[in-house]
């Protein structure tokens, strides 16, 4: 069982290393610190769509709704989240998480902010560091555990929902003490 | 039972991966792409809008002609050349048949497949930039919502690095996707304050050759280039140029274009290939120069800066005045102007229609070489007025316009909220508006209001139990008229207010609009 995770792990760090553009490194603190909201959720639906303006001109946007549960307080969330980019030839961009990152049906993690701006005349919650913000999930006999993507990322390491949830209230409670 | 299908399914996933996926040592990754001669050009779309994305505005002769963003997107992609860009021995890491051609500016931000650097209306969150299409043209889009710097040295810790960042994404456009070396150019991401991004390491140009080909000892390669501006005359040092046959690529002079190099065609060559003259196509402007030879990827030479040599002498310019259009009068205090342009530095005298501005203490400023801030005094005049500026580097000059005040405007002496008055000496008070209206005058000690409805309202007098008419000022041509006052034995301290209304004697309005109020305060 060991051995099937780890390699399972290790593969899906390579296969998502090969995809990306200039984002912005995070650790979790980071990521928390910046971003809105973030969801254990399962993708009910993926739209991709092009959107015209004036002066930049044609962009292409896909929108995931998720459906789960707040990695914040456990409540139920249904969010449209948003990035630039889609996956048929001439629609791909740097930065765009990958198609098997946004299959219907799968299981993720997203972390999510929202801009008034994502286009010039469009807001949206916008997938944070856009690939970088998302990462997939594997049912393992133990539990659900989260696709760790290396150093720069905000979920580093292999992590179960469950300590990825607790890591993220350790790390709310110590911004919100300096906060204060 | 399971657990050998698992392995065997995740060996078979692997040795898929080991085909697209770096050795184990190297970091690389490569998106399956590359760009033929036909797609070398990059141009930039300055539209990056914030101050420290265009602040460097120092010329650098490896870069000539350009500044600010263009400047340090330029080094970004060639820092991916095949060797040292001119003398900046920085720049220029690649080591692979692989040179891209600075193709100037663009006039917009060249769509899906112009090769253009932009920045893009959207604000983005921790995303920087990216990159988009592959061998039959790219983009590369920086979002709005970062603080870019264009260095051209270290940047602020808040700041996104322009140059770093190009680099990164140019290295997207030619085929590279990210690297698991941390270290690399090409690593998946960066921070703020970083500008390490801007050298690409080792694993950049492993991958950079391994799409490429490592530099070929056939592959043109310019050593020095120099350019008589008396004659136009081009002249290219280096080696393996064909005896005939070879085109020169050029940087396109001015903005827009299509991104295509300007080409002289069937160029010969001298010294056993080691040389080349020619005269400068027309089109041609400062940028790079590349030498191709034949149509692979080693058949492209490094690209060489171009810079028209001597400099040219910096030319005194106002090009921007803020604002261009005052009034004739001002109730405060005399209009502050600001000139923007170039070669402000050393200027000695500003002059108004030929009249030197006071020097003593100067009324105007050099706030630096592209700035200078002055005071404009009242004038005799409407319209356009001259500026000229003079000094060490040359003369420059615009016009303002200087039009009569649209309501009308009062100002007591320099025009300070509460200006000093005494007996020893007369008080001057300026009236201005339209020529030809009359400004009805009054002054009072108590800034109670004094409304006559239907002709005009004032906010002194005290409804006229202390209100004094002090005559009738007809404007001059030059939109403004003068006059002076002097009092004795008021008692001390005592406010003093002052205002008019602003008679049109062509087509009257009523109620008459009113001036401002001016105070001043009696001392002795």
């Amino acid at each position: 069982m060991k051995i099937r995770l780890a390699l399972f792990g290790a593969l899906t760090l390579g296969l998502l290393g090969t995809l990306g553009a200039q984002i912005q490194r995070l650790d979790l603190p980071g990521m928390i610190g910046d971003c809105d909201h973030a969801v254990f959720a399962k993708i009910v639906a993926c739209h991709t769509e092009e959107i015209v303006h004036p002066v930049e001109g044609p962009e292409v946007m896909t929108t995931l709704t998720l459906t789960g549960e707040s990695l914040y307080d456990g409540s139920a969330v249904t969010v449209d989240v948003s990035f630039l980019g889609g996956f048929e030839p001439g629609q791909v961009n740097s930065e765009a998480p990958v198609a098997d990152d946004c299959r219907v049906g799968s299981q993720i993690v997203a972390f999510y902010t929202w801009t008034d701006r994502l286009l010039p005349d469009v807001g949206a919650n916008a997938l944070h560091a856009a690939h970088g913000g998302i990462y997939r999930t594997v049912d393992g006999p133990t539990g659900t555990v989260i696709l760790g993507r290396g150093d720069g990322f905000a979920v580093k390491n292999n992590v179960k929902v469950g300590d990825l949830r607790k890591a993220i209230a350790t790390v709310r409670q110590a911004q919100q003490r300096k906060e204060d | 039972m399971r657990i050998a299908k698992t392995i065997a399914g995740g060996l078979a996933l692997g040795t898929a991966l080991l085909l697209v996926s770096p050795k184990e040592s190297q970091g690389f990754s490569l998106l399956g792409h590359s760009l033929g001669q036909g797609q070398r050009d990059f141009r930039v779309f300055n539209n990056f809008d914030n101050n420290a994305a265009n602040n460097n505005q120092t010329p650098n002769t490896n870069y000539p002609g350009y500044f600010g963003a263009v400047m340090a997107i330029w080094k970004g992609c060639v820092e991916w050349g095949s060797a040292e860009h001119g003398s900046d021995v920085a720049i220029g890491d690649g080591n692979a048949n692989f040179d891209p051609s600075f193709q100037g500016e663009d006039n917009d931000n060249g769509g899906n497949t112009g090769n253009t650097h932009a920045m893009i209306l959207s604000d983005n969150p921790g995303v920087f930039a990216f990159q988009s299409g592959g061998s039959n043209g790219w983009r590369i889009r920086y979002h709005q919502n970062w603080n870019w710097a264009d260095g051209p040295d270290g940047i602020n810790g808040g700041q996104a690095d322009i140059q770093g960042i190009g680099c990164h994404e140019y290295g997207h456009a030619l085929g590279l996707g990210h690297s698991a070396d941390g270290a690399a150019t090409m690593a998946n991401g960066t921070s703020v304050g970083v500008t390490g991004t801007r050298s690409i390491n080792n694993d950049d140009s492993a991958g950079l050759q391994a799409i490429y080909g490592a530099k070929s000892g056939s592959k043109p390669e310019i050593t020095d280039l120099s350019y008589d501006m008396q004659t136009s005359e081009v002249s290219i040092t280096g080696f393996n140029f064909n005896a005939s046959g070879n085109e020169v690529w050029f940087t396109q002079a001015g903005i827009g274009g299509n991104g295509t190099p300007i080409k002289a065609t069937s160029v010969n060559s001298t010294s056993g290939g080691t040389q080349i003259d020619l005269s400068l196509p027309a089109g041609a402007g400062q940028g790079d120069v590349l030498v191709r030879t034949t149509s692979g990827h080693a058949g492209l030479s490094n690209a060489w800066p171009l810079d028209f040599d001597p400099p040219p002498p910096i030319e005194v310019a106002i090009s921007v005045v803020i604002p261009s259009t005052l009034q004739a009068l001002w109730p405060t205090n005399d209009q502050a102007i600001t000139l923007i342009g170039t070669g402000f530095l050393g200027t000695t005298a500003v002059t108004i229609d030929s009249v030197p501005v006071q020097t003593f203490p100067l009324a105007f400023t050099v706030v630096s070489d592209n700035e200078i801030t002055l005071e404009l005094p009242l004038l005799d005049t409407l319209g356009l007025v001259e500026i000229e500026i003079s000094g060490s580097q040359g003369t420059g000059s615009t016009f303002v316009n200087v039009v009569a005040p649209p309501a009308p405007v009062l100002r007591l002496g320099a025009g300070g909220e509460l200006e000093a008055m005494n007996s020893l000496s007369p008080h001057v008070l300026r009236m201005g508006g339209q020529p030809s209206n009359v400004t009805f005058l009054w002054v009072s000690a108590s800034d109670l209001p004094t409304p006559v409805p239907g002709l005009f309202d004032l906010d002194i007098g005290n409804f006229a139990t202390s209100l004094f008419y002090m005559g009738a000022f007809t404007i001059e041509s030059k939109g403004w008229v003068e006059t002076a006052f002097q009092f004795n034995g008021l008692p001390f301290l005592t406010n003093i207010y002052w205002q008019g209304v602003e008679y049109d004697v062509g087509s009257p309005t009523f109620p008459i609009p009113a001036t401002n109020v001016a105070a001043g305060l009696w001392t002795f």
